[in-house]
């Protein structure tokens, strides 16, 4: 029986070896560049539209493209650079978790000559200075996309003292994410900024619990907090990809508060329509999944020899969210970002001819406006 | 005279108590005391957002569907084996089951989940008692090949939704009362087999001694296949029940999966413990009402989700020690 099954182990061996060539053989006929991706999860709600607009660029750009899921666990983010490494790739994006990786990450990019980008992350020089060093002296650490994530949570917190909620309950996704602690930087500072305007009429934000990233685990954090606050008039979910905010808002229809409670977040949801038309949610920031892309752009055009890195600085650029409130605001968003690419081929083939200040510009100026421009 | 009549009640009491001591009853006392304990504690620090019978029914419905994997785990757990699948059969079968109920409804997702968590369960067996390789490795093993078709069933799932419960028409799991119906029906499942099937009895002999109940005529090599079909037939109502909860489903690799092991576990440690009282089921499903219980309590006490994983292993561990220790001398393996 064992030999039987060692038969059929070395056949599947052999197989996946003869696929494995076969895509290879393709590969040297015309040397396609290898771009790969670290991501926390190519599934999920984020993660999805993340792979859906970089599969468009590799397409449109004639580029072989490669996913690493590492779960935004720290070890993981690490053995994800040295997989992509391994397996031949000419650069890499990565979204790490802490900045505290990115020693490790960087040093594997720079000893085996490989270009690498952050993308929705950036290593703050202030609490990071060791890796911010690191960033800035290597020759193949292009740059990162980023967000200012401390506007957005300031943002929420306005659209959300706005409309009249004054006790505030926060669900994070994992203690010390380094994106999670700007934006509770981001709420902190916008309850600061109410308190400050309107000291007769206070608004109060609650400590952060975790709900993960998954929608079961969601829930059970959700329940637990609104349990815990039966008289909170607002919930943000911080983010997590979105499944933790599935979670969440199952959470809060389960128990009968489906607009009673507004629910804020900054992952956008496939049913974000139907969400705020029924008052599921009150509003979110999002439409970010195009990050990834610009950084995806910066490490091609690097590969390509099109951008010098500079041994003393880094390429950043800074993404705009946009903000959707109404289910009118979603109609608009979801014409030009979810049934349809903001990018067609044509206008991700010409993004791999751009100087960096012209990509740059792109995504500065990117919002449902400058679709519509551009159709 | 007098003496010895004070001296054969004082003995005859002893023996009651020590018989009640042995009983189920005093199993049963145990335990609900245990959930008392902990709703007196944080009801008292807590008054106002803690514990209310809306509340405790909230915490049930959070805690049946790991009771119900965890007693699939006992199966295992009690012959002395382990599996680091279940999280994986988990996103899997839920997977599988969402995808068929695109197409369909219920029947879908219900035959999905509990089909494919249990050909899982059939194939972990075939493998465990094919290879003879200690049931940890083959396991780890299969978690990841389990989490790579995970990956690979997502992908299947064209609705704009992959992974997701998007249709209101087949979310009855997802409340009350189906989810503690289903729920229900396991638990009773469970009752039955180990109480009136020989499962049960040879599930324990295997597990106090292999060899012994290899020589007695039980055919270990079978008992431990038909343990593994058990556990993730619990897993697929597990998977079902998880996914009906969260209304979706996150496909994970690098054994992203594993994570969902333990609070399942953490019943059948319950379980395991309070066996000698003949009760695994209630322990199991009290142990995950417990859990939750502490956990909603810390949370209402708004202490940080860190600090409360911290408190829940902490006091799990304290509640296993006390009531399992072993006899002096004994090998603890």
């Amino acid at each position: 029986m064992k030999k039987a099954l060692l038969i059929l182990f070395s056949l599947v061996l052999v197989s996946s070896l003869l696929f494995a060539g076969g895509s290879g053989e393709k590969a040297t006929a015309a040397k396609k560049p290898l771009i790969g991706v670290s991501i926390w999860s190519s599934t999920d709600t984020l993660g999805s539209q993340v792979k859906r607009i970089l599969d468009a660029a590799a397409k449109a750009l004639d580029v072989n493209v490669m996913y690493v899921d590492q779960g935004h666990i720290s070890e993981q983010v690490t053995a994800s650079a040295e997989t992509l490494v391994a397996a031949g790739v000419d650069g890499f994006i990565i979204c790490n978790s802490a900045s505290a990786e990115m020693t490790s990450v960087i040093n594997t990019a720079t000893r085996n000559k490989v270009y690498t980008a952050q993308f929705f992350r950036v290593i703050d020089p202030v609490a990071n200075p060791n890796e911010h060093a690191l960033a800035v002296a290597s020759p193949y650490y292009v740059g990162s996309v980023h967000e200012d994530e401390v506007d957005n949570g300031i943002n929420l917190i306005q659209i959300l003292t706005k409309k009249g909620n004054r006790k505030i309950a926060l669900e994070g996704w994992e203690a010390g994410d380094a994106t999670f602690l700007l934006r509770w930087e981001g709420y902190r500072k916008g309850i600061d900024l109410w308190n400050a305007a309107n000291p007769n009429d206070r608004a109060v934000l609650l400590d952060p619990q975790y709900g993960g990233t998954t929608s079961d685990t969601g829930r059970a954090t959700a329940e637990a907090i609104i349990n815990a606050n039966p008289d909170i008039d607002a919930l943000i979910v911080a983010g997590g990809g979105g499944d933790t905010l599935v979670g969440a808002l199952a959470a809060i229809e389960s128990l009968g508060l489906k607009g009673k409670i507004d629910v804020v977040s900054t992952d956008f949801l496939a049913d974000l329509d139907e969400q705020l038309a029924t008052g599921g949610m009150a509003a979110e920031s999002g439409g970010h999944f195009c990050d990834p892309l610009f950084a995806f752009m910066m490490v091609y055009n690097a590969i390509k020899g099109n951008y010098q890195v500079p041994t003393d600085g880094y390429y950043e650029i800074l993404f705009p969210y946009l903000y959707v409130a109404s289910s009118e605001d979603y109609t608009a968003y979801a014409k030009y970002f979810v049934d349809e690419l903001p990018y067609n081929a044509e206008e991700l083939r010409a993004m791999g001819n751009m100087s960096f200040a012209e990509l740059n510009a792109t995504a500065e100026k990117l919002s449902i406006e400058d679709v519509i421009s551009r159709r | 005279m007098f003496r010895l009549a004070f001296l054969t009640t004082g003995k005859a009491m002893n023996e009651t108590i020590s018989t009640f001591k042995r009983s189920k009853y005093f199993g049963y006392a145990l335990l609900l005391g245990l959930a008392l304990f902990f709703w007196v504690f944080f009801k008292i620090l807590s008054p106002h957002n803690f514990g209310t019978s809306k509340l405790m029914a909230n915490y049930l419905q959070t805690s049946i569907q790991y009771a119900v994997g965890g007693c699939g785990f006992y199966f295992i757990v009690v012959m002395g084996m382990f599996d680091f699948s279940i999280g994986a059969n988990i996103v899997l079968s839920s997977l599988v089951g969402v995808l068929l109920s695109r197409h369909f409804g219920y029947y879908g997702l219900i035959l999905g989940c509990v089909l494919c968590g249990t050909l899982i369960g059939s194939f972990n067996g075939f493998l465990y008692t094919r290879l003879k390789i200690p049931s940890m490795i083959v396991t780890v093993g299969l978690m990841l090949v389990l989490e790579s078709v995970a990956n690979y069933v997502v992908t299947l799932d064209s609705a704009g939704f992959p992974g997701k419960l998007t249709n209101a028409n087949v979310l009855a799991f997802n409340h009350a009362p189906w989810n503690f119906i289903a729920a229900a029906i396991a638990f009773l499942l469970m009752g039955f087999i180990l109480r009136f099937t020989k499962l049960g009895t040879y599930f324990n002999a295997i597990g106090s001694n292999e060899f012994v109940a290899k020589s007695m005529g039980i055919n270990v090599e079978k008992y431990k296949f038909i343990g593994f079909v058990l556990l993730h037939f619990f897993v697929g109502i597990m998977a079902l029940l998880t996914v009906s909860y969260g209304k979706g489903m996150l496909a994970v690799t690098g054994m992203g999966s594993m994570s969902r092991n333990f609070k399942p576990l953490m019943g059948t440690f319950f379980g395991v413990a309070f066996k000698k009282y003949g009760i695994p089921v209630s322990a199991i499903v009290i142990g995950e009402f417990i859990i939750t219980l502490i956990f909603n309590g810390l949370v209402a006490l708004n202490v940080p989700t860190t600090i409360n994983d911290f408190v829940t292993g902490a006091v799990l561990l304290a509640i296993v020690t006390l009531t399992n220790r072993g006899l002096r001398g004994s090998v603890v393996k």
